[in-house]
């Protein structure tokens, strides 16, 4: 909003004068000692309520209670390559969306060593993913029931961790396939290497999936995105 | 909007426009009732607050009525129980206010609408001088020509001007008004400058307070309004002539009102102009810091010569002050001056080798990041992991296996094709 004393449903609208001079009044007393101070009062509000609201979705979504993990979920705008690659790929799928007309599926792949941030990442990109989204395990997937299992393919954004520790690979490879078909944002992670993954997970059952990933990769948004550093843990400092 | 205001379901319920300027007179409802007091038509005020003219505030006047937020006159129904400008001052439509009423609001006007003055020259209660000044009791007849004798010597005294462009001041040449019991008929009404240039009544009084200084101080009760008319705006009275025998009067010196002094800002790649915009980009330190141009200047020139980086120190203490209350550290610039000298302190009270001794190359300063923590960098890989590669390898990797893919699905050229 260009003129922020202006309310958004009377932006551009043609006011009677008596509206126009009480808006130039709110403008002139925002510009004044006392409306800076109830600007910096609303702002430290509206930091606190948007870290509630934050709070609140990392305990709906299921993201893990990792004090490091919640940090990172709550900061408003991190920085970092894994941050980066996330928001790379929400900005990719918004703009075929736009031209191609319609949902487009984009998985995206964070591969690297325990430790390096992978789970941060994808717990921040749920706890501020506007639509409905989840954080749910791998393991955890596989031992779902048939509703949670059908949320999780339903849900806009699905955060997918620990991806390789599962006891059937199958389910997951369906559920992926489920998400592409519905064209879903998918976020995985995984401590397995590129190879150990398109074995795991390419191989007959999932030549599906690989087929998917390398038309995605053909379009222009690479799925996997490669660690290349070691762990933080013990890292940051008091 | 107000919250007392909004908890109303009188006024939530208002269309937006009704909700708009009530919330304006609102806003003055301070001032409403000492200007009703002094008799303003509720429609001219209305009009003066809203800036527009005299039938469009009628106009606004009826809506407000019909949606139920003004009462008689200006009372304001929606909001705090002791903002209600009552308008029972107000005088009923085709009712002439009474002598007494009239006098009263005369003095009041030659007050400057001062009641604390003039209760306390006549010898009564501000809320009692309200009262006869509304017209729902008269003053005694003791106290009647108290406030006459007064209103004379206050006459006689200064020429009241409220803000004239033309600066007429029309001499007060009347007989104050007597009360009927004394039975001395009214000389000529008075006539002020009938102007509500300002609301705020105590502004006509400072008015009155620096003509009185501009007059020497001294009294003026033999003074006439000849001589005063002469003092203040001989200019704009061609008829005036003047008195080039007569001495010439000690004028004191105005004292003029000293300009603010002007923040410098720093220039542009210096040290300070970096502390400069770390403390106006800051949410909570950019309200809270006057003078940040000399502020910064003075944070710089104190880390001067030491490893203190002050604009980095500023936006530490900037995300400190976000997480605290309100209220806390209403001194921005003294808590900004006080942690950066202390810091500066710390610094310089480390031991400095001496310039001959080799020194042994100095471990990289710890990073801290935008929240103040310290960072310390990510672990190195296990020489010969799988992970030990760069990023262009793994991109390479990935390439291969796509094609691979990509190879795999297509037609095999060659062999049986039909044959």
């Amino acid at each position: 909003m260009a003129d922020d004393s202006l309310p958004p449903s009377l932006e551009g609208a043609l006011l009677p004068k008596v509206l126009e001079r009480h808006f130039a009044k709110v403008r002139e007393w925002q510009k004044s000692p006392e409306g800076r101070k109830a600007l910096a009062r609303w702002e430290r509000d509206k930091l606190a309520r948007q870290r509630a609201e934050r709070e609140e979705f990392c305990a709906l979504r299921g993201v893990p209670d990792d004090v490091e993990v919640r940090r990172w979920a709550l900061e408003p705008h991190p920085h970092g390559p894994l941050f980066d690659a996330i928001r790379e790929a929400i900005q990719w799928q918004r703009a075929q969306q736009e031209s191609r007309g319609g949902l487009v599926p984009v998985v995206r792949l964070l591969i690297g060593p325990p430790g390096t941030g992978k789970t941060s990442a994808i717990g921040w990109a749920v706890t501020t993913w506007p639509k409905r989204a989840r954080y749910i395990t791998a393991d955890e997937l596989c031992r779902a029931k048939e509703d949670s299992w059908n949320d999780a393919g339903d849900v806009s954004l699905l955060a997918l961790d620990e991806l390789g520790i599962e006891a059937h690979p199958d389910r997951v490879i369906e559920l992926l396939l489920r998400r592409w078909s519905k064209g879903r944002l998918t976020l995985c992670a995984t401590n397995l290497t590129l190879g150990e993954f398109t074995v795991r997970y390419t191989s007959t059952a999932g030549s599906r999936l690989l087929d998917r990933l390398r038309d995605q990769h053909a379009r222009g948004l690479r799925p996997s995105v490669v660690v290349t550093w070691g762990s933080l843990r013990g890292g940051l400092g008091l | 909007m107000m919250p007392q205001l909004e908890r109303d379901l009188r006024f939530s319920t208002a269309p937006l426009h009704e909700r708009c300027v009530y919330a304006q007179l609102f806003a003055h409802r301070n001032e409403l009732a000492a200007v009703l007091a002094l008799g303003r038509d509720p429609s001219v005020v209305v009009a003066r607050i809203l800036g527009i003219d005299r039938a469009e505030a009628e106009g606004e006047l009826a809506k407000l009525r019909a949606s139920g937020l003004l009462g008689d006159g200006l009372t304001l129904l929606v909001g705090a129980r002791s903002s209600r400008a009552r308008a029972s001052s107000a005088p009923a439509t085709g009712e002439a206010p009474s002598a007494d009423v009239e006098v009263v609001r005369e003095a009041l006007r030659v007050y400057g609408g001062s009641r604390r003055a003039l209760a306390r020259d006549v010898g009564c209660s501000e809320s009692a001088l309200r009262q006869f000044a509304a017209g729902h009791s008269s003053l005694s007849g003791e106290r009647f020509g108290t406030l006459a004798a007064q209103l004379g010597v206050r006459s006689a005294q200064c020429a009241v001007e409220v803000r004239s462009a033309q600066c007429e001041v029309e001499p007060r040449t009347t007989h104050p008004t007597a009360h009927p019991a004394t039975a001395q008929p009214t000389a000529q009404p008075v006539s002020l400058s009938d102007s509500l240039s300002s609301l705020s009544v105590s502004s006509v009084s400072s008015e009155i307070l620096s003509k009185e200084s501009e007059a020497n101080g001294e009294s003026l009760r033999e003074g006439t309004a000849q001589q005063l008319r002469s003092d203040d705006c001989a200019a704009t009275q061609p008829t005036a002539q003047p008195e080039t025998n007569a001495t010439p009067k000690r004028r004191t010196q105005r004292r003029t009102p000293r300009a603010p002094a002007v923040d410098p800002v720093p220039p542009v790649g210096t040290v300070a102009r970096r502390v400069y915009e770390a403390i106006t980009t800051d949410v909570a330190l950019g309200p809270r810091v006057t003078g940040p141009g000399d502020l910064s200047m003075r944070l710089a020139a104190i880390c001067d010569g030491t490893t203190v980086d002050p604009a980095r120190e500023v936006i530490q203490l900037g995300a400190w002050l976000l997480r605290k209350p309100e209220g806390h550290w209403k001194d921005a610039a003294a808590g900004l001056l006080r942690n950066i000298s202390s810091k500066v302190n710390d610094a310089r009270a480390l031991p400095v080798a001496a310039p001959g001794v080799a020194r042994a190359e100095a471990p990289g300063a710890a990073k801290i990041d935008y929240q103040g923590r310290r960072v310390v960098g990510p672990a190195g890989l296990p020489p010969g992991s799988a992970w030990d590669k760069t990023k262009e390898e793994h991109e390479a990797e990935e390439d291969a296996l796509y094609r691979r893919a990509y190879e795999a699905t297509q037609p095999k050229t060659g062999g049986s094709n039909g044959r």
